[in-house]
This record gives structure tokens, sequence and C-alpha cells, in this order.
């Protein structure tokens, strides 16, 4: 895993060497074990490098024999063993043993059809001198982030927005648009960001840049159409899916470094770590994260999965006051608002692996494959009331949701008189349709709504169930879960694979009927089934549970006036934006337990904290800080096999 | 567990035999086996009738088939009223499986020999470690019949973990050599030989549990070695996997030969160098004993029970796969292990255990 950047300029003029080595320093987190840079004239390519595959024979940036094609490239090729016996098969000729060579000789046969033969996580571009373009690609489900922007006519991008600031000319400028999606969703989806004019490259997407155009196209999309089209058989299917789970994760142990696993007590990374026991002689390394609140955290299930399975485990604890303390990082390294909770909390648990381990897998992803969710129960029987009600169902909501006094509960009336497509919005949500309304005015909901019409078009002829995992793989997946999961652990320069989300393993998945997914309240029957008698009954027949953060307490008690202090100071934007009176309100609810504001409290620290580290004089001061780092290894390193 | 010698089976001490099971083949190894043995039977003294579940309609003297509930029960009371011994084949694998062998323990006379089961799926012990009810189900029907008979020993120890008694569970494996009688070889397999070299042959549908995807993942990987290496496939259902073939860029290299005979299936394996079986999930594959039966060498997942002599690797792994296939055309063909499950079976009706529930 590691960090890349760079910068085409148009009209051949030259680029700055000095703003790239900037640029790529910023990213110096992501990579710690090297440096590399290519300038030639209008392009320059920026690397920097954790050594993982070929450590000693994988610097980057990474050229073919003639230097006619320049690579920089973040993330893992698990089929890379694969393709260059292809390619040698084909007369190309390997100089090192790393998977970054591949897509040089791949790019050499295949051109743009290169990312199609890849199984793995990346985010990479390719500089062909001949052509004088660009192809800048991120993988099919967005586990590895890429940004770019145009400067004028000139493109930059890079893993993550921060290092664009490096280059004078890219300008910092906050995105008021995305404010509802933020405060609503939690994240911004993409390829919107939180700046105006940086754009996430979308999954599954690649990019060209040739005279000095812009063109972006699809290369993969999820298969949803093969949703409940062939007959299937629970147990032979279980036992499939056991065998390519195992598959995905041997895949995922790649490397020459030590690999752990973030265990959390869930059967999702349990399963992880199981497959991991089976594919190796030694017992792997779990790391899972507690709390020092009594009670808070999942850690006696991680121990009985921990001892279960074999593996030598560590906890990492943390507190409120940690928390607290973490926010600015939080913000420095996430580069835009995510008010997951659970953010921080991986962020320490990284940090903590880091001191045994330089790779980790987690069971990411599993819910979204194999529809795990509670909330997709929720939606479904509310669809099944729905169509129980007939044309009495809207009269009667209507009506409820007038005279009911809970919030809760009125919020889920006002639910469920919208069908499916207008109601649910991926499984993460912070302010009510309510609240975006009240703050910015009627009709906001609808637009944000609106957004995700052309997906749920392309799942129109998907069961309920799907649909729901389309949007969630489509949206929540990559623009918060794994923005999240990425740049929380490469903060700590810990590589995160997420074997769930190997692509053949989702395809296979997509071929499932929705009653092998959900059957009542139970998600992921298949996986329960596939790891009976493998894992303890308790770890199967446990309800899901999200990343469990005492976020409620801590806003009712300790970091309470911190957040209080940061909202509501002078010079604060969320003051400006939302208005005084109703983040008092906020804070009164919660403190005085009437109302849980846990969610609409800490996307708005989130959102202030991100304002402060990125749109005030803090930024450059980080940057000074990033530029004079000067570590044995800053050389160019860039490399030319053959 | 009790072990037969060999030798010591002669004659049927039972000459009306009832099989109730899959038919009629080339769909999977219940129905092949289930033929074998009618064949074998028929041979015999023995006078022997086939209720074919599934309801296939084909013109087989002596086959009946079974489409419905009603129907099984209904031919069930005749059969066991004539007093045919019932010997059911189940996968073992399903809840409707163990209710089909429940079925033809339920009208037994008293005085009858008790029923004989025989189960074929390598998913059965995955089945049975799913719930206790799934457990208590096979318990209880298993204690229903005089002999169970699990197709491999691995089988055989699940069956003997939910309380099958010892004494009457045995192990025979579902293939014959007598059922190897390789056809005429397709002419367009004829013309492949002459272009490809190695060929490596599968049986595969598009089923996952199957594995295709790793088997044309791995084909690049043996043209490294074999520039000219080459694959055949056969079986139902195989357009997914053309597209795939397509998207591996193998697709020049594959022959695609829908489903077939089993003779001439049988002759597409002896045709090529090398068989792969590179299922995710499996028992005792026929398919794989009909390979080296035919002097073919082996590569095979290492999944459910797989006999000495063939090229291991893990399910799903095209890496491996591809060095499994190298292994097994450097060594060469293996000598197909000297087993008969049918004649195992014709020992096995002469065996009485007298406990059976009834």
């Amino acid at each position: 895993m590691c960090g890349i950047v760079g910068r085409v300029n148009a009209a051949g003029r030259c680029v700055e060497r000095e703003a790239l080595t900037l640029a790529t320093r910023v990213l110096a987190h992501r990579g710690p074990d090297g440096e590399g840079l290519h300038v030639e004239g209008p392009v320059g390519l920026g690397h920097r490098r954790l050594s993982i595959v070929d450590r000693l024979g994988g610097a980057q940036p990474m050229a073919n024999e003639d230097g006619s094609i320049w690579v920089t490239f973040n993330g893992e090729i698990y089929n890379h063993r694969l393709l260059r016996a292809e390619l040698e098969s084909k007369g190309h000729v390997f100089a090192t043993r790393s998977d970054t060579e591949v897509l040089v000789h791949g790019y050499e046969e295949w051109g743009e059809e290169i990312p199609s033969a890849l199984r793995g996580m990346f985010a990479f571009a390719i500089w062909d001198a001949r052509q004088q373009s660009l192809l800048l690609v991120r993988d099919r489900l967005g586990i590895k982030p890429v940004y770019w922007s145009r400067v004028g006519q000139d493109l930059v991008f890079a893993s993550e927005i921060k290092a664009l600031f490096a280059f004078p000319d890219v300008v910092r400028e906050h995105d008021l648009q995305a404010l509802p999606s933020f405060l609503a969703l939690r994240y911004i989806p993409g390829p919107r960001t939180a700046f105006k004019g940086i754009q996430r490259l979308q999954p599954g997407h690649l990019l060209t840049y040739r005279d000095d155009e812009v063109r972006i196209r699809p290369f993969w999309d999820v298969p949803v159409r093969a949703a409940e089209q062939r007959s299937t058989d629970e147990i032979e299917e279980s036992e499939t899916l056991s065998q390519l789970i195992q598959s995905a994760v041997r895949l995922h142990l790649m490397g020459e470094v030590p690999v752990g696993v973030f265990l959390s007590g869930g059967i999702d990374s349990a399963t992880t770590a199981w497959a991991m026991r089976q594919a190796e002689t030694s017992p792997p390394t779990s790391f899972s994260l507690g709390y020092e609140d009594p009670g808070q955290d999942e850690l006696p299930y991680a121990h009985l999965a921990a001892e279960a399975i074999g593996t030598r485990h560590r906890d990492v604890v943390i507190d409120s006051q940690t928390f607290g303390d973490s926010m600015e990082d939080l913000a420095w390294h996430l580069d835009e608002p995510n008010s997951d909770g659970a953010c921080i909390p991986l962020m320490h648990l990284a940090r903590g692996a880091r001191e045994e381990v330089v790779v980790v897998l987690s069971g990411e992803g599993a819910d979204e494959l194999l529809g795990g969710y509670q909330i997709y129960g929720k939606m479904l029987t509310i669809d099944r009331l729905r169509a129980l009600g007939g044309p009495l169902v809207d009269p009667t909501l209507t009506v409820l949701a007038r005279v009911v006094p809970q919030p809760k509960v009125r919020k889920y009336v006002g639910l469920a008189r919208r069908p499916l497509e207008r109601r649910y919005l991926g499984v993460s949500r912070a302010f009510t349709d309510e609240l975006i309304d009240r703050v910015f005015g009627p009709g906001t909901m609808e637009v944000l709504i609106e957004d995700f019409a052309p997906l749920w078009d392309r799942a129109h002829d998907a069961t309920p169930l799907d649909q729901m995992l389309y949007i969630d793989t489509k949206v929540c997946l990559p623009d918060d879960l794994l923005i999240k999961a990425d740049k929380m652990t490469m903060a700590a320069s810990v590589e995160l694979r997420v074997p769930f989300l190997d692509h053949e393993l989702l395809e296979y998945a997509w071929t499932l009927p929705a009653h092998l997914k959900r059957r009542g309240r139970v998600g992921k029957r298949l996986l329960r089934v596939a790891m009976a008698g493998k894992l303890p009954q308790q770890i199967l027949t446990r309800p899901k549970q999200g990343f469990p953060v005492p976020l409620r307490h801590w806003l009712r008690t300790s970091l309470f006036s911190p957040c209080r202090e940061v909202l509501l100071a002078a010079s604060s934007s969320a003051r400006a934006h939302i208005g005084e009176q109703l983040i008092d309100q906020l804070l009164t609810e919660h403190r005085s337990g009437r109302a849980d504001r846990t969610e609409e409290l800490y996307a708005l620290w989130v959102w202030e904290t991100w304002h402060r580290v990125f749109l005030t004089d803090r930024l450059e001061q980080r940057l000074e800080g990033c530029a004079v780092t000067n570590p044995p290894w800053a050389e160019p390193a860039a490399a030319m096999p053959g | 567990m009790v072990t037969i010698d060999a030798r010591s089976g002669s004659g049927l001490e039972t000459r009306k035999i009832l099989l109730v099971g899959d038919y009629p083949p080339p769909h999977g190894g219940i129905a092949v086996h289930v033929r074998d043995l009618h064949c074998a039977l028929r041979g015999s003294r023995a006078t022997v009738r086939v209720l074919g579940l599934g309801g296939r309609d084909r013109d087989v003297p002596g086959v009946t088939s079974v489409a419905h509930s009603t129907t099984l029960a209904a031919h069930l009371v005749r059969y066991t009223s004539l007093g045919y011994l019932v010997h059911a084949h189940i996968s073992g694998h399903t809840p409707k499986s163990w209710l089909v062998a429940l079925a033809c323990t339920l009208f037994r006379a008293w005085w009858a020999r008790a029923p004989l089961l025989t189960v074929h799926s390598g998913l059965t012990a995955s089945f049975l470690a799913v719930s206790g009810h799934h457990r208590a189900l096979a318990r209880l029907i298993c204690r229903r019949f005089g002999l169970v008979i699990a197709v491999d020993p691995h089988l055989a120890a699940a069956l003997a973990e939910v309380g099958t008694p010892s004494e009457r569970l045995f192990v025979a494996p579902a293939f014959s050599p007598r059922g190897v009688d390789p056809g005429d070889l397709p002419d367009e397999v004829a013309e492949l030989r002459r272009l490809l070299s190695p060929l490596v042959c599968a049986a595969v549908t598009e089923r996952p549990v199957y594995g295709a995807r790793a088997l044309l993942q791995a084909l690049p990987a043996i043209v490294r070695d074999h520039p000219a290496a080459g694959a055949v496939v056969f079986g139902p259902r195989t357009q997914e996997l053309r597209q795939l073939a397509q998207a591996y860029r193998v697709a020049d290299r594959v022959a695609f030969l829908g489903e077939l005979p089993r003779a001439r299936a049988q002759a597409v394996i002896g045709a090529c160098d090398v068989f792969v079986r590179p299922t995710l999930a499996d028992g005792d594959a026929v398919s794989v004993r009909e390979a080296m039966q035919l002097g073919r060498p082996v590569a095979a997942s290492a999944v459910g029970y797989r006999p000495a002599g063939v090229a291991l690797f893990r399910a799903a792994d095209p890496e491996e796969l591809a060095n499994a296939v190298l292994q097994a055309l450097a060594r060469g063909p293996i000598p197909a292990p000297p087993t008969d499950g049918v004649a195992r079976v014709l020992e096995l009706y002469a065996v009485r255990v007298p406990h059976a529930q009834s």
C-alpha cells in the first residue's frame, strides 16, 4: 500500500519538481519505506512506498524497458503471478518480482483494458509517453481512493486530497452544496468532495487525459441483474461460499511482511480469522478495540473468537480523552468530513497493530455482500406492511405522523409513507430528513433523494433486498466505509485488506437469491450456515452489531464541553451555517437525555474540526511540516526494470 | 463399523431388489451408480426394479419415473408388499433427501428385511453441521435402516458421529469399473487433439460449485509451460462459461462440448492428456475414478475424498490448479485403485443386521 500523486501539464509546460516533492511527502504516512519521483517535461509522478511485495526490487514510479511507460501504483494485485505467467507466455520479460511490473507489461499488452484483468485493490496512474496520455484507474469497489482535479487545462491527482494542496495553484474552497449530503448521510457521496473542483474517481472507473481532455468511463459494475437467476441448494452454496472466502483470504495474505487480523467478535471478522488459520501454519495475530468504560465494547466476544480460532490476540484500549484529542488528527487524515464514530477507534486500533504487523485483514464488506445490516430487515418489513395495508396505508400513516409523540417512531412512520426508492438512502444516517429541510430549506432532502435515482433505475429489476445492497455497494461502501478504512489505517502506515470485497466473491454473492442472504430477522444467512461447526455458536447467533463506540455517553459527559466549545466558538463555521439556536438545542436535548442527538452533534463537531484544519491557515502549517521531513531514503528512487 | 472381506460375498440372499434414487444418467453420481447397480443386478439372478426420482421419463425396462411423493409412497407400498428389499440412494445434504429415505422405511412388513440406504453427497457433513435438527433427523432415519452405506470414509465418519450404529455402517464407493465403456470420440475433439497439446479435460456446469472459473483462469499459466495447451469441457448450461473464457482471454483455447452421453464423455476423457476436477465441494467423484480407470492423469481440488495418486490443489486457486495440472502431466497416469463399489454393494445385500428400528 502506498501513496500516489501526479500532475500532467497542458501545452508542454514542465512540472515543478519542488511542488511534486512536497505533494509526495504529504503522503509519507501512506508509505514510510521509500519515496520516488519521475519528472519528465510536462509530467510528474510521485510515489510513497510501504514495502510489502518484492521489498528490494519494487521501487516506484516504475517504467518499462525503454522508459516510454511509467507507473505509480497504490494497492495490491493479488493475481499478479498468474498475469505474469500470461504476459511471459506472450514474450514480456520481467525484471522484478513486484506486482507493479504487471501493470507496466499489462498496459503494453492490453492498453486501457488492463483494469479488467486485475484482481485486487488498486489506484494507479500510467503515463504513456508515446501517446502523451495518462491513464488513472480506481479498483472496482473503491477500496483504494484517488482524487483528481483540473487546474486550468492541467490535471492533478493524488491518493489523498491534502497532497493536491501542495500544488500552489490548486484552490481550496469549501463546496457548500455538499453540506446537506454530509449532514444527512455522515459522508459525502462521490464523485463530489467537500472541496469545489476536486473529485473522487468513482470505483470501477478509469480516467484518460490526452490532448488536454479528460474522459471518464466505467470498466466494471456490480452485476445487479444476475440475482435470482439460478436454482440454488443451501448447503452446496454454503460450501461454495466457504471455499471462495478461504481462497480470497489466501490471496489477501500475499506479501513478505507480517499479516494480522482485526477481530471484533462478529461473524465477519471471525470468519476472516478462521480462514487465515486454515491457510497458515502459524497462528495469526488478532487485534480488538476496547474502551476504558466497562461493558461498552465487544471484547468478550473477540476473546471467545480468538480462543476458538487459535489466534495470538491483543487488545487496544482507548478512553474518551484519547477520542476527543484525536479529532484534528481525524480531520487531517480523512481529508473530508466523515462522522462515522468508528473512525477514531479504528485509527488507534491500527496504530496498536502497527507495533506488530504491517498488513491487517478485516471483515469489511460482508454485510453489503450478504445482507447483514439490520436496516434491511426493517425496510423489508415496512414494504410488507405497505403491501398488506393496501389503499388504507397512506391515510393511516399520514394521521399517525401527526399524532405520534416519540421522534423515533415518528421517523419510521414518516419513512413508511414513502416507497423504498425514496425511503432508503443507505445504511448510515445522521440528521433526520425533517432536520435537513429545517436547516437548508424545504425540498433539500428531495434533491438528495434524486441524486440516488440513477442507481435505483439501474437496480430496477432486482429484489428489494438487492436494490438496497446495490445502493450500499455503490455509495455507502466506497464513499463512507472504505474511505474510512483506508485512511484510518494508512494514518498508522498499516495496509488494510478486505477479502470479502474480492470481486470474484462479490460476483458470486450477486448470483444468490435473497432468501440465502436474509431469512426473517437474520442477516448473512448463508455465511452462518457456511461457518456452522467452525465458529462458536455464540458468534454465529449474535445479531449484527455495528462498531460500538460509546459516543452517546461520552457526548453527555466527558466530551460534552469539548464539543460545545468547538461548535459555539466565535469563529465556528457550524454556528454560521446551522445557527447557534439549533446547535444549542441539540446540545441541551442530548445532555438532558430528552433525545439522543449523538449523530447530529458528532457530525457537526467533525465538520467544524475539518473546517478548521483545511480551510484556515492551519493547513499551511501542516504542509510546511511535511516539507521539512527529510528522511534518509529521500533520494529519487525511480526504477526501470530491464 | 463392519468391514466385509470382498472375497466372502457370494451371491444374493435377497432375490428382489427395489432401487430408489436419481435416474437416469448422466446427471450426477447417484444416477450413474444406480444405473451401474441396476445393470449388475439384472445380470444376476435377482429381480430388480428402479424408482427413478426426478420424474424424467425414459423408456428403460424395469425403471419407473416418480415425480410426486404420493406416487413414491404408492410404489413403495406395492413393492414392499411384493417382498422387495428397498435400497434407497440419497444425496444426504437436503432435508428432502432424508425425507425420501424416511419414506423408504415406512412401508416394510414387520417380518421383512430392513431396507438399505446409500448416502452419496460429500456435502452431507456440512448439512449435519448446520443444526441439531439436521443431526437428529439423520440419526433417526439412519437407525431405521438395516445397513447404511457411505460412498467414502469421510462421509461414513460424519454419519457415525450423528449416531449411526457402527455395525450397520459400511463404505462402498459409488464407482464401478464395469460402468466404464467409452463410446465414439466426437469429431470436434479429434480435431482439437491435433491442434492443442496438452489437452485438459473437465466436466463442469456454470454452477459455481463446479469451479470452472479457476480452471479458465489457470489456463494461461499452463500455456506458459506448454504453448499449445488447451481445454475441452463438457456439461450442461455452459453459456456463461463461454463469456468467462472471453473475459479471461482463453476463448480460443477452450472448446465447450455441451452435455454428452456418458459413453461419449468417457471417450473425451480418454482422449485428453489430463483430467481436472476443480469442484469447490465434492464427495468421491465418479468422474475422477473414471479418468483414472481410463489411464488419464488427474488433478483435483483437495475437497471431499480423492483417491491416492491424484494431484491435489486447493479449491478455487487457479495458480495451484495450474501447478497441479503440470505436476499430473509430468507424473503421467497412475494405476487406478482396484475399486468396485457395485461389487461391494452386491456383497452387502447378503449381510443381515437384525436390529433396525421399524
